[in-house]
């Protein structure tokens, strides 16, 4: 990995504030992503990873969200989280753009797709007139929209889930990202789609160099294209490592867990192992290792003491088992 | 396919009889639009008829006026031609199929099959033709007294709707009242929509104190009488067209704000908003673009209804005593001036009377057939 890497991620916090008080739904979270490198960050629902994303951006609602004093997002160096809103505004959609999960709902209804494209090219380069037509139909015409000159002026609500999801990965490409963030970018989409936009996303990345931030639920996603993989649960970041080793040899049992919950093709009618139990509350995260409840090998100690990342054999995992065993 | 995408019937060979009567060839072809259209050219040519002489005078007397309701009648005549011509126009009638509907042309569909709706459009369209041209159609000047033989005569062929205790003729009294009121109610909502949408945006959108500040005064607002508020204004400054415009319009926009800023409070947590952000566009842009927008199919809505009621409140203030002020006409007034002798004169109040009864019901049809029509729930 490269000495400075592209986006570094350091000791994020992120609390929300209600009647009950402020609960941070992300709780030291750090990860790097690399030049041209994907990165899938996994977790289920309210584990904070859609929070963590939002963050680097400056998009988290305030109030009631707040990034607490300690927290770090660096690009190439430079701190974001302290940065003007004007830098702020120009790294948004400029050097790292987003896509989001609902591509029904992402693109604005009363403006004509090809019209919202060009906002943005115009907003993040200095093409105008005829040539941010231009740009806008090549790159529709990249993200595979067919016909895209006549697509450009077509309505959203004229557009398949998946023609929107790509429009919107048009949009997110035309300030030349060097990170693209994607959000859940596949879960409201049909499975067939899913996997063609997914290869969208990972042809773009090879042949643009841009790195890909892969927020979802779905480790069959992150599989298909990740490098690296960190598995967030209940705020934390539990796991992390090479995603073939990863999945080869997952360390902490809550990634084992996960992996154990998707079907494997090759052993067909059998019964699928759940998680017991869901996410807790940030507003009641449980003492020591927050998995703990839910956990089936448990120590005495994991509900006292909280564990950090360590190495693993294959991976670093924040769970005690691996220094038990060794 | 819908009919729309079928050529204009008549564009390839035109039909002679359209240069004279446009409109005939769609009437035969059975489409309600031809008669609409050989109709209004039929109706405002034999205006230009009748009125030949009276066109000749204001050609002479050349007031402003005057022109402007001889130019209306001018333009509206070639619109009318265009309108039934129009295959001559366009090289082909064939919609691009791959070109859709905007959300407004699909609202537009629905809205034309809303036919109350469609009937109060004409209605207010007749009425805003009927005071363009004004001066051409009233068959009196409206100011003009006839004391010794004229006075409280009731509707006849030479006074249509008689006239009042100065022997005004009542006809071009409500004519020209019409122009007055419609005015008032027009501008009155335009201050009124401005005013509130900006400070409805602007407070759902920043949120925080300047929401509270914003809102309270609002509230402020709301909690004085619009009447009492109406009658002290124009009772401590001289009434004039402009105070009570302004007046209306000051006291009218807190609905629209309350209206626009629910609106944008739920429309700036659409993923569409927050996507705009993730794209680095500033609060302004994505406030007047992305916002705006997407909320504004209920403040036309509420503008339309807004028109008949401060119509109403014209009325109200003119019935007081307050408003229009004589000898100018407006529909309050003159019913205020025909109030005492509804026995013995009952046309002095009863015509103005229809006159904003069906206004503001078409106002209403109008603002009803439009919230139908514009319901985001009617997706297609």
């Amino acid at each position: 990995m490269n000495p400075t890497p592209l986006l570094e991620v350091s000791d994020l916090r992120v609390g929300f504030s209600n009647e009950e008080g402020e609960a941070l739904a992300v709780d030291g979270v750090s990860f790097s992503v690399g030049a041209g490198e994907t990165l899938g960050i996994v977790g289920e629902s309210g584990c904070g990873k859609s929070v963590s994303a939002l963050s680097i951006l400056g998009l988290v609602a305030d109030p009631p969200g707040r990034i607490l004093p300690g927290s770090s997002v660096r690009l190439r160096g430079e701190e974001l989280l302290t940065a003007s809103p004007a830098r702020l505004r120009d790294v948004r959609g400029g050097e790292i753009a987003m896509v989001f999960q609902e591509p029904m709902t992402s693109l604005n209804p009363v403006l004509r797709v090809g019209d919202q494209i060009a906002e943005a090219v115009r907003r993040h380069t200095d093409l105008r007139g005829d040539a941010v037509k231009e740009r806008v139909v090549s790159l529709l015409d990249r993200v595979g929209i067919p016909d895209p000159a006549d697509r450009s002026r077509a309505w959203p609500h004229q557009l398949s889930g998946g023609m929107r999801q790509r429009a919107m990965i048009a949009m997110a490409l035309a300030g030349d990202p060097e990170l693209l963030i994607a959000d859940e970018p596949t879960t409201a989409l049909d499975v067939t789609i899913q996997v063609r936009i997914l290869k969208l996303l990972d042809d773009l990345r090879r042949e643009r160099e841009m790195a890909l931030l892969l927020i979802t639920h779905d480790l069959g996603v992150v599989a298909q294209v990740a490098d690296r993989v960190a598995v967030m649960y209940a705020g934390r970041i539990v796991e992390e490592g090479r995603s073939e080793n990863l999945f080869a040899r997952p360390a902490h049992p809550y990634t084992a867990g996960l992996l154990r919950s998707i079907p494997d093709p090759d052993r067909p009618g059998e019964r699928l192992e759940a998680i017991p139990g869901s996410v807790p509350s940030p507003h009641d995260w449980p003492s020591g290792c927050r998995f703990h409840p839910r956990c089936t090998v448990a120590l005495d100690r994991c509900l006292r003491d909280s564990p950090s990342l360590m190495e693993a054999p294959a991976t670093r995992a924040a769970c005690w088992l691996v220094e038990e065993t060794p | 396919m819908s009919k729309r995408t079928v050529p204009e019937s008549h564009s390839g060979q035109p039909d002679p009889l359209d240069i004279v009567f446009p409109g005939i060839s769609a009437l035969f072809a059975g489409r309600l639009s031809g008669a609409l259209t050989l109709g209004s050219w039929l109706s405002l040519l034999a205006v230009a008829w009748f009125r030949r002489r009276r066109i000749l005078d204001l050609l002479a007397v050349s007031q402003w006026d005057g022109i402007l309701a001889l130019l209306s009648l001018v333009v509206l005549l070639a619109a009318i031609w265009v309108a039934g011509n129009r295959g001559r126009f366009r090289s082909t009638g064939l919609r691009d199929p791959r070109v859709g509907r905007s959300p407004m042309a699909l609202a537009g569909r629905r809205f034309r099959r809303h036919h109350q709706a469609v009937l109060g459009l004409a209605l207010l369209a007749a009425l805003t033709v009927v005071t363009l041209l004004t001066p051409v159609l009233a068959p009196f000047d409206p100011d003009t007294l006839n004391l010794a033989t004229g006075r409280l005569l009731a509707p006849s062929a030479a006074h249509w709707m008689g006239t009042d205790e100065l022997g005004r003729d009542l006809l071009s009294r409500v004519l020209y009242g019409a122009r007055i009121s419609l005015t008032i109610g027009f501008l009155a909502v335009l201050i009124a929509i401005t005013l509130g949408t900006a400070i409805g945006a602007v407070a759902g959108y920043a949120g925080g104190w300047t929401d509270t500040i914003l809102m309270r005064t609002v509230d402020l607002f709301l909690s004085f009488p619009r009447i009492v508020l109406l009658i002290t204004v124009v009772a401590v400054f001289e009434p004039s067209i402009a105070l009570i415009v302004v007046v209306l319009g000051l006291t009218g926009w807190m609905g629209v704000s309350r209206l626009v800023r629910g609106q944008v409070l739920s429309v700036r947590e659409r993923e569409y908003v927050q996507a705009a952000h993730a794209l680095g566009y500033g609060p302004g842009r994505v406030l007047r673009r992305h916002i705006l927008p997407n909320v504004l199919t209920p403040v036309i809505v509420a503008a339309t209804l807004g028109i008949g009621n401060a119509i109403l409140a014209e009325a109200a203030l003119s019935y007081l005593g307050l408003g229009v002020q004589p000898p100018t006409a407006s529909w309050g007034n003159i019913i205020q001036s025909g109030g005492d002798r509804i026995i013995d004169a009952w046309w002095i109040a009863t015509f103005p009377g229809l006159a904003i009864v069906l206004t503001v019901m078409s106002f209403n049809l109008v603002g009803d057939g439009l919230r139908d029509a514009l319901d985001p729930r009617h997706v297609e």
